[in-house]
């Protein structure tokens, strides 16, 4: 543990607080959150749109719920948005991956150029149109993600897959007659695992921004489900005035975003090691 | 006469280039030889002779253009998916590193176990006895299971990848500078103990090198490739006794002069 906070540095073990701070409000929303029965949804119309006070720190929305409340019923969708999108990924891109690399030949081209027509879309923009199509709703934007995520998952597995399949312990599973489904579950997927499972936890925070972009453009978890790209989105129309309903979901999907970053940042310095290119 | 262990007629082996490209000059170029019972053959040549190409091709990891592989008197070339895998057995293998060719995240037991579950073998008791057994005969103690490659010296760890290349009980092993990653001292005792186990089990050996020294001491005969042509084929006395072709007596000379070393450092 020691050892972890020391690699990391102080802002890597600030943004690791942070990010461990939104699972716990997460898990615990119902009991941490002063309005719980806001936070899930119902009206207060008493108090709408009132600004940032005593009662209400970070002010109330236009049907009078709490926003700290909100936000902290937001955290739960949005983590388990952006842990969804990352598995969907990994579930598609990892096998794709691995069998580009291990069998080579013209396995890894129609592999991976089927991969890069994927990869050939702008990211968000393909996000957007898979939600489209499908329609609003949590599920569905968790695949309209996805389909553009895991491409990276599987350019990655592959890049490890084609060092190990080059090892000579890999050779020699493979002259003393081990078959092919023995060496990727042996030797092959234990150590492609750690990295990409250390890319896909670091993944968990862009994917979550991209779902709340979704969510922001109304494609993404219907209301009243609490969502912070929603939050943002039904403020707007409030805004300047009642700046506090947009800012403070804002400020919410910027720190986790930048803890994440800076995480990510933080481990692949020190590890001097696998760095792609984010979406 | 009783069936040679290996018989190679007339291969020829040819990376492939482009669809387009110049056909290049092929790896190796129509070699052909035998490797009698319970014999070694010693593979001298420069790096880029072919003669790590012409082992991969035995060894079914590279396509061979032509020509004959006769393992045992099999056709070895005409073999294909599972069956070529059940055969792999008849072959055992030891690579240069023996800390690459071993895996850092498997125990010793684990190592062993390996080739033998792959061919059908079962966890348990009996498993264990007998992979003690290989290690033991590889003059390491069984308390060596339990541990990780990482955790042996160099001369350890080649033992525990002759025991593992003898696992299956091949009839013909394979070693690819088997002794080149390791301290001279060291390389004494793993050609000792290559030649105990060559005479204990009946193996049959195809030792490659660039070192003609090690080659001469334990080969009964030997083979000099040159830019993928055998240039000079026969008993190793014989050979080093009266080598017929200019470039074995300039590689022997080097051997005597002590220049050795500056023969493999040379640039292929």
């Amino acid at each position: 543990m020691k050892k972890l906070l020391q690699r990391l540095g102080w802002p890597g073990t600030v943004a690791l607080a942070i990010v461990l701070l939104f699972v716990l409000v997460a898990l615990f929303a119902p009991w941490i959150a002063p309005y719980p029965l806001q936070g899930a949804g119902g009206p207060n119309v008493v108090a709408k749109l009132s600004p940032p006070s005593a009662d209400y720190w970070l002010g109330t929305d236009h049907l009078g719920r709490d926003i700290l409340s909100r936000i902290a019923y937001g955290t739960r969708v949005s983590l388990t948005n952006g842990i969804l999108i990352v598995a969907f990924s990994l579930l598609i891109g990892l096998p794709i991956g691995l069998a580009a690399g291990y069998f080579g030949g013209w396995v890894d081209e129609a592999l991976m150029r089927g991969t890069d027509v994927f990869l050939a879309f702008p990211a968000l923009l393909l996000a957007v149109l898979m939600a489209a199509a499908l329609g609003p709703g949590f599920l569905n934007s968790v695949i309209a993600v996805a389909v553009t995520w895991w491409p990276w998952y599987a350019r990655l597995a592959r890049a490890e897959v084609l060092v190990l399949r080059g090892q000579p312990y890999v050779e020699a599973a493979q002259l003393s007659g081990v078959s092919h489904w023995r060496i990727i579950l042996r030797h092959i997927l234990p150590a492609t695992g750690r990295p990409l499972t250390v890319q896909a936890a670091l993944d968990v925070g862009p994917a979550l921004l991209t779902a709340a972009a979704l969510s922001f453009l109304g494609l993404g978890v219907l209301p009243p489900t609490a969502d912070w790209g929603q939050m943002v989105d039904a403020g707007r129309k409030f805004f300047p005035a009642r700046w506090w309903y947009s800012a403070m979901p804002g400020l919410t999907i910027f720190v986790i975003a930048l803890a994440f970053s800076v995480l990510g940042d933080a481990l692949r310095e020190r590890k001097g090691g696998t760095a792609r290119a984010s979406a | 006469m009783t069936t040679p262990t290996l018989d190679i007629d007339n291969l020829v082996i040819r990376y492939r280039a482009g669809l387009f490209a110049v056909r290049p000059k092929p790896a190796v170029n129509g070699a052909s030889f035998r490797l009698a019972k319970g014999e070694t053959l010693g593979i001298v040549g420069e790096s880029g002779s072919g003669k790590t190409s012409l082992l991969r091709a035995i060894l079914r990891l590279l396509p061979a253009e032509s020509g004959q592989i006769r393992l045992d008197g099999q056709d070895w070339l005409a073999l294909r998916g599972s069956a070529l895998r059940r055969e792999r057995q008849k072959i055992g293998v030891v690579l240069q590193n023996p800390f690459l060719s071993l895996s850092p995240r498997l125990t010793i037991a684990d190592i062993l176990a390996e080739p033998i579950l792959a061919q059908g073998g079962r966890h348990g008791a009996a498993m264990r006895k007998k992979i003690a057994g290989l290690l033991s005969d590889c003059g390491l103690p069984a308390d060596f299971l339990d541990r990780r490659a990482s955790e042996l010296s160099g001369g350890q760890a080649q033992r525990v990848a002759i025991a593992r290349a003898l696992a299956l009980e091949p009839s013909l092993l394979i070693l690819d500078e088997p002794t080149s990653a390791l301290d001279v001292s060291v390389q004494a005792q793993i050609l000792n103990l290559l030649s105990d186990l060559k005479e204990s089990r009946g193996l049959s050996m195809l030792f490659v090198t660039h070192n003609l020294k090690v080659v001469a001491h334990v080969s009964d005969a030997l083979l000099v490739m040159r830019h993928g042509d055998v240039i000079e084929f026969g008993r190793t006395k014989e050979v080093i006794g009266a080598p017929a072709d200019p470039y074995t007596r300039e590689l022997l000379s080097y051997g005597r002069r002590e220049k050795l070393v500056e023969h493999e450092l040379a640039p292929g």
